[in-house]
């Protein structure tokens, strides 16, 4: 006769449309080398969410789960026989009950710190950009708008396709940004967000849903833009978000005005019950973590048109964590994937590097090289990744002229991205050439 | 006379084996402190940790890299000290000098490093750098020792690191770890300002992977410390490298099949909670350290005994801890205390922390009113918190 073991994490999600909770890796092992071992199994985060049940033979048990912020939780419990033990892990040090969800995804601080008296260390160097911004303000009139609030607009039309990968010129201030924009995306029109959702003055959240701010056509890319501690930037909005139960998720938007110099400025996270923690993980590299919560990204990949985004995810993941040397059954969705959302790189940056990993004649390489630079003729990816990925491919071909001229661009793009976020953030302000 | 490549350690049986290059750049002559400082040092100046730190590195692996299929089989050390010294191999005996590491040596130590690698695509290569380092976005360069910022190029004297990444690629080997401690203390748009096209020197040109070799499985951990405070304690061993070295020893270590071993992705884990932990990282705590790309999946390293596994002690609330006496007992036996006399003025409400093996401890933890607090449990990978809260 076995016993179980019901393991929860309790956060503070309070809201609506997060009680189902959010899904974090975990594992359960035998104390004493006796019992049951339970690795990378999925642990329930809320504020009230049913506790995931694991059946276990009795005895000690240490219990532990891993937020996508790199907190490990754990316990160590008893299990008797026939017995059920709940274990009760605790993730409530967010610094805003509002925050909660940014603390569990690793975007904010932990309460302690994020309240801290202590100085953050910043690099020494004058020619640093992030020393750049603390300079004394009394001696650069400009940097005067690093004290003002973060200033957020959605761009509600323009290219579906976002901006194409040209070299982005130096722009300053808010006038050539908006100049830009207009030649770049061609938008014409930008709906300014007053009132962040939740705000403690200096970490304002936004939220977005098709209900409250209308989507610019069901496949079309949706952008940001932020103005924070003098820098502007181009934020990758992924709306609307649909979670397997098709239901539309919150997208939130932190603006992290505490952030330290080497933070993020702007972080995008999905509260996708199923999916969101999978996000976080991904663009940390721990992708075994997400392969672990993305578990039916092979639905996802197949399920493409009720969200494409939620499927390229699960195809980055696919696409990261499979070793074996032939074709799967989710290649053809992944072709799909790319003839299907043209607006999307993201799909043709898959097909290009699972070609390129797969191939075993020079076609196949020619294969892997076209849809490559289809991609980034594409525009900018959804995800940061996509990035990452196209450098180390197009690195690939030094002998190819056009591949060596993408190459550059990217590179250069990649100068202005904050590479530890899943959507691409893409600094529009700075010297970069 | 130090080898040309700068090889410590060689085992010519070991095939498949892992080859190392591991590189400590403190003393750098044109930079504040060093023999011809550039008068646009941009405020680098000489570090001491990174030499230090390599050496802890090239140890360890000499000493207690184990790994069944993939045995040590070549260590290159290259450093740039204060005071050079020879590297002294306990394994083998011997006692080498240590090739300095500027572009010249180190570009010709990769080039021989490649080739050791490239015998086998069972190899496994490992790198390590601790130094200074500049990077933006997916570009990175390190530093080496005659880094001259008056140079017309400064970044003439720097190693493209993303562009050996990519070099590599062609090696035959095909497990290669690297691990980065740049610290990130210089100029970081001089990649930009210099013509966006060179990052450094390129020993290996980037190419494709021959078809005929297995896939590539790479995996680059990097240290993203901000400013010199990286190597905040003079002297000694960077606070990455000793995130790593406890991660190898066991921290990031797991049993799934009944022996303890080192992956790639626990060690990630390992690195990132001491880098998270005040009473380790002291101010920088909470930096993250990003695994750029993915992460895939393998062991690195397999423990031949216990893994080492970092325990932090505490009462509830904090505040306790500053007069608490805190004890660990096994089987009965005490093995590790601190007194009250032990507490750390600058802060005095720290847990403690202590390294213990895997194993089942008692914790106990004596206060100023004479109140005893125990609690029993197992201490394993990736590390345990205690809390010593009051009895009902």
């Amino acid at each position: 006769m076995s016993g179980t073991l019901e393991v929860r994490v309790e956060a503070m999600m309070y809201e609506d449309d997060v009680r189902a909770g959010v899904r974090v890796v975990g594992n359960i092992f035998p104390v004493g080398g006796r019992g049951d071992t339970h690795r990378q199994v999925l642990i329930p985060v809320g504020s009230d969410v049913p506790a995931a049940s694991f059946p276990v033979q009795p005895g000690r048990y240490l219990v532990e789960a891993t937020l996508p912020s790199g907190v490990v939780l754990c316990d160590e419990v008893d299990v008797g026989e026939g017995l059920r033990t709940e274990v009760r892990l605790q993730a409530l040090d967010s610094p805003h009950e509002t925050h909660s969800w940014q603390y569990v995804v690793g975007n904010v601080e932990s309460g302690t710190t994020y309240r801290s008296p202590a100085t953050i260390p910043v690099p020494n160097s004058t020619g640093s950009r992030s020393f750049g911004r603390l300079r004394d303000r009394a001696a650069d009139a400009s940097l005067e708008s690093a004290a003002r609030p973060a200033r957020v607009r959605w761009l509600l039309d323009g290219s579906p396709h976002g901006p194409a990968l040209d070299r982005l010129g130096p722009l300053h201030g808010a006038e050539e940004v908006d100049q830009w924009l207009g030649t770049a995306l061609q938008v014409s029109a930008q709906q300014e967000i007053d009132q962040p959702s939740a705000s403690d003055g200096t970490s304002p959240l936004y939220r977005f849903t098709s209900a409250v701010h209308p989507a610019g056509g069901q496949f079309g890319r949706q952008f940001l833009t932020v103005e924070s501690q003098g820098d502007a930037y181009l934020v990758t909005l992924p709306s609307p978000w649909l979670d397997t139960q098709h239901t539309e998720s919150v997208v939130e938007v932190l603006v992290n005005g505490r952030q330290s110099p080497t933070g993020s400025a702007v972080s995008v996270t999905v509260r996708d019950p199923s999916l969101g923690a999978g996000l976080a993980y991904l663009a940390g590299g721990a992708l075994s973590k997400a392969q672990a919560v993305f578990s039916d990204a092979q639905r996802m990949l197949h399920d493409k048109v009720t969200n494409h985004l939620a499927a390229a995810a699960g195809a980055y993941v696919l696409v990261g964590t499979d070793l074996a040397p032939e074709r799967r059954e989710w290649d053809a969705w992944l072709d799909n994937l790319r003839q299907w959302f043209p607006q999307m790189s993201d799909g043709s940056i898959l097909c290009g590097i699972r070609r390129l990993r797969l191939a075993q004649t020079q076609a196949d390489v020619d294969d892997a090289r076209d849809a490559l630079l289809e991609g980034c003729d594409r525009g900018l990816p959804a995800y940061t990744l996509g990035i990452s990925w196209l450098v180390e491919a197009l690195s690939e071909f030094p002998d190819d002229p056009p591949c060596v001229a993408r190459l550059d661009q990217v590179r250069r793009l990649s100068w202005r991205v904050d590479l530890r976020e899943p959507f691409v953030v893409l600094r529009l302000t700075g010297d970069h050439t | 006379m130090a080898d040309p490549h700068g090889l410590v350690h060689l085992e010519p049986a070991a095939s498949p084996g892992t080859h190392a290059l591991v590189i400590g750049t403190g003393r750098y002559a044109h930079l504040l402190g060093g023999d011809t400082p550039s008068q646009r040092s941009d405020g680098m100046k000489q570090l001491s940790s990174p030499p230090i730190s390599a050496r802890a590195f090239a140890t360890w692996l000499i000493d207690e890299y184990h790994h069944t299929t993939k045995p040590l089989a070549s260590v290159a050390l290259l450093l740039s000290e204060t005071a050079p010294a020879p590297f002294d191999n306990a394994k083998a005996g011997t006692s080498s000098e240590v090739l300095e590491a500027s572009i010249a040596n180190v570009t010709a130590a990769v080039t021989a490093w490649r080739q050791r690698a490239d015998s086998s695509p069972d190899n496994r290569l490992v790198f390590y750098f601790c130094g200074h380092g500049i990077s933006e976005g997916e570009d990175m360069s390190l530093l080496a020792s005659d880094f001259n910022p008056d140079d017309e190029n400064p970044l003439n004297q720097a190693l493209d690191f993303s562009k050996l990444r990519h070099g590599l690629r062609k090696c035959a080997a095909s497990e290669q770890l690297f691990f980065i401690d740049a610290c990130r203390a210089s100029s970081d748009v001089l990649i930009s300002q210099s013509g966006a096209t060179f990052a450094g020197q390129v020993p290996l040109l980037p190419g494709m992977r021959p078809l005929d070799l297995p896939r590539l499985l790479s995996v680059p951990y990097y240290a993203t410390l901000a400013g010199d405070l990286s190597h905040a304690r003079p002297g000694s061993v960077s606070l990455f490298t000793q995130a790593l070295l406890r991660g190898l020893r066991g921290a990031g270590s797991d049993d799934p099949e009944g022996d303890w071993r080192v992956t790639t992705s626990r060690l990630q884990e390992a690195i990132d909670h001491f880098l998270k932990q005040p009473v380790f990282a002291g101010k920088v705590a909470g930096v993250q350290v990003p695994v750029v790309g993915e992460l895939p999946v393998f062991d690195v390293h397999e423990l031949t005994a216990a893994p080492i596994v970092p325990v932090y002690v505490g009462c509830a609330p904090p505040e306790v801890n500053a007069t608490a006496e805190f004890v660990c007992r096994q089987a009965g036996s005490e093995r590790f205390r601190r007194a009250v006399a032990d507490v750390d003025s600058d802060d005095p409400q720290a847990e403690w922390a202590v390294d213990l093996e895997f194993g089942e401890y008692e914790f106990a933890a004596t206060l100023a009113a004479g109140e005893v607090r125990t609690k029993r449990l197992t201490v394993r990978p990736s590390y345990r918190r205690i809390s010593l809260a009051a009895g009902p």
